[in-house]
């Protein structure tokens, strides 16, 4: 009896399931202003705003801006540049880091162990950082993208971990055969550990993919800039967006700043949405890795 | 004298073992060699450069170079006299509570609701739904809340159209709290519940047939098994929360606030960020540029949320036996 009670969907039920759908309508709505307002008219926006489907079905705004002087693409090619090399660097320095510390003749692992920790509660501040990175002369090099952040201590340990959970007798079995650590560590470790890989992969490159901070510092060369940057310019700075495209040509076109903004907005992260959806187990466990240390 | 010698033997044996390790073995501290290089350079020269926040920082002269500042506590006596530091100080502050207040409940409020809908589908759509903001990037998220409450955006004229008159809120002092909140909120709510939804996820469901054969309904489930069992991570994650009251998300602000909100807006790390490198550090663009300043208040900033995390684990160790040392 008390699990046919349990079953049964009640008021109670009801309410959670609504304040559920009402939420995922909360998440979901402003991408989707977005996408309606950038497919409408220039005229039908100022008519009446539309809220719920494009008015004037148009893709103008789209064409307009993949045919003007701003050339998107070329901010595009940068951020991938960026986040498929930063993240391979990345991983790669990382597990040499790493591997040392499961080598049971590897002198000097309390000293690197501390040398590292240290680093995750003490930091130099903003300001050592930026003039260091000034002095290096790294500003306006595409260095300043890919080197600075490629070694954390968090995720050296989390690969440690992960190392060390490999059986060792796969790699005492290799030592025989006279494989080197290097060979050890790219053709033992580095297969096994494939969602390892797989998970900081995708974390890297979305990390990359979004940072606009450091590229916003130390980058003011047109051709180096990431796809943040041009966003950034054109989307919350009030004069950038006519920095970048003509305003009398979008008046000729019928098409008003919001089109502009609002189609950057759906380019920008349409190739985040597309993969988010069979990506999202890892994305997932991303967070539970993290907080495996904690 | 036979002591002596066997003492030399196996010091000998010793170092011809470490030159055997290291013959065999170099090749592992190659490996470490580009780690350690830049962690060296882009952890340890910063943390070495938080001596400028001592000296009379000269760019032509570098850390290693510049005059000490006289006295050496200079920049931090300015700072105390500085018109400005009460409002950084009580922004950073407010700021950080009020966050605290209402983001840190939001996803275990989440997470609670999650765990009350048997819907496999639903839960997995709704739950996939609450994640996506998370991975969309400040920029576009600030963009997006922009474009919302534009002047010519769906907020206002929808409000106009009940017949409530607003204005841009991205312009109004009083509202930049909770836009920089809710903004939060969005992106992170449905990415920090997964947390609690594990730990949700390993409650012992023995428990929940006991409280429904002793007659607890939904709610008493929830609060008299779910958020005790919860607990634990709940309180790691509010050490974490609470020592971060200090540290606001000063990059998020920059894109957000603009003179006429910084009355509420202005924080210490945007401050720092004015001061030190873009040069507009008052009200409108002065053009003062105060390194060695700028430096002493973000080290102001770091010490404070160190102690913080250090007390709110003591406090935590105390009254409820977790703590993260």
């Amino acid at each position: 009896m008390a699990r046919g009670k349990r079953n049964r969907f009640n008021i109670w039920d009801v309410l959670i399931y609504g304040v559920i759908g009402m939420l995922s309508v909360f998440f979901l709505y402003p991408i989707w202003y977005c996408l309606i307002t950038s497919l409408s008219s220039g005229k039908a926006l100022l008519r009446s705003l539309p809220l719920l489907w494009p008015r004037d079905f148009t893709f103008e705004a789209y064409r307009y801006i993949f045919t003007s002087e701003a050339n998107i693409f070329a901010y595009y090619r940068n951020t991938i540049f960026y986040a498929v090399v930063g993240t391979a660097i990345s991983l790669t320095l990382t597990s040499m880091m790493a591997y040392p510390f499961i080598v049971k003749d590897f002198i000097g692992k309390v000293f690197l162990n501390v040398y590292m920790v240290i680093t995750m509660f003490f930091g130099g501040g903003l300001l050592p950082y930026f003039i260091l990175v000034s002095e290096l002369g790294l500003r306006n090099t595409i260095w300043v993208m890919l080197i600075p952040g490629a070694v954390g201590a968090y995720t050296v340990i989390i690969f440690r971990t992960f190392f060390n959970s490999v059986p060792a007798s796969l790699r005492e079995a290799a030592y025989i055969d006279g494989a080197g650590h290097y060979r050890v560590l790219a053709q033992i470790l580095v297969p096994v550990s494939k969602p390892l890989f797989a998970t900081f992969a995708l974390f890297g490159m979305v990390g990359k993919w979004n940072e606009w901070f450091t590229p916003f510092l130390f980058i003011t060369r047109e051709e180096l800039k990431p796809i943040q940057v041009f966003l950034r310019e054109s989307l919350v700075t009030i004069n950038g967006l006519a920095d970048q495209f003509s305003v009398g040509k979008m008046a000729q076109l019928d098409i008003l700043p919001q089109n502009i903004r609002t189609a950057i907005v759906i380019i920008t992260i349409a190739p985040i949405l597309c993969v988010y959806p069979f990506l999202q187990k890892y994305f997932a466990s991303g967070i539970m890795i993290g907080s495996i240390k904690a | 004298m036979v002591n002596l010698q066997t003492r030399g033997l196996s010091r000998n044996t010793k170092r011809h073992r470490l030159n055997t390790n290291l013959q065999r073995n170099w090749p592992l501290y190659t490996m470490v060699l580009p780690g350690f290089v830049l962690i060296l350079i882009f952890s340890y020269i910063p943390m070495y450069g938080i001596v400028m926040a001592f000296q009379n920082f000269k760019p032509g002269l570098g850390f290693f170079h510049s005059p000490w500042a006289q006295p050496w506590y200079g920049h931090f006596a300015r700072m105390f006299r500085d018109v400005y530091f009460n409002r950084i100080m009580q922004n950073t502050l407010l700021l950080g509570v009020y966050s605290l207040l209402w983001s840190f409940p939001a996803p275990i409020l989440l997470a609670l609701m999650f765990n009350e809908i048997k819907h496999k589908g639903y839960k997995r759509v709704s739950q996939t739904i609450s994640y996506m903001p998370y991975f969309l990037s400040t920029v576009i998220v600030i963009g997006i809340m922009k474009l919302l409450f534009a002047t010519e955006g769906p907020i206002i004229s929808v409000a106009s159209d009940l017949g409530i008159e607003m204005e841009n809120l991205f312009m109004e002092p009083k509202a930049f709290r909770s836009l920089y909140i809710g903004s939060a909120i969005w992106t992170g709510v449905g990415y920090n519940s997964i947390i609690y939804l594990a730990a949700i996820s390993g409650i012992n469901p023995e428990l929940y047939e006991a409280a429904i054969i002793d007659g607890g309904n939904r709610l008493q489930q929830v609060w008299y098994i779910t958020i005790p069992s919860i607990m634990p991570t709940v309180i790691i994650l509010l050490i974490f929360a609470v020592s971060g009251i200090v540290g606001n998300d000063y990059q998020k602000i920059l894109l957000m606030y603009n003179p006429a909100t910084y009355k509420t807006a202005d924080v210490i790390g945007t401050y720092v960020y004015r001061m030190g490198i873009s040069g507009d550090a008052g009200t409108g663009g002065t053009g003062i540029l105060n390194q060695s300043y700028a430096a002493a208040v973000g080290l102001f900033q770091s010490v404070f949320s160190f102690v913080l995390l250090v007390l709110t684990n003591q406090f935590a160790r105390r009254v409820g036996e977790t703590s993260l040392w």
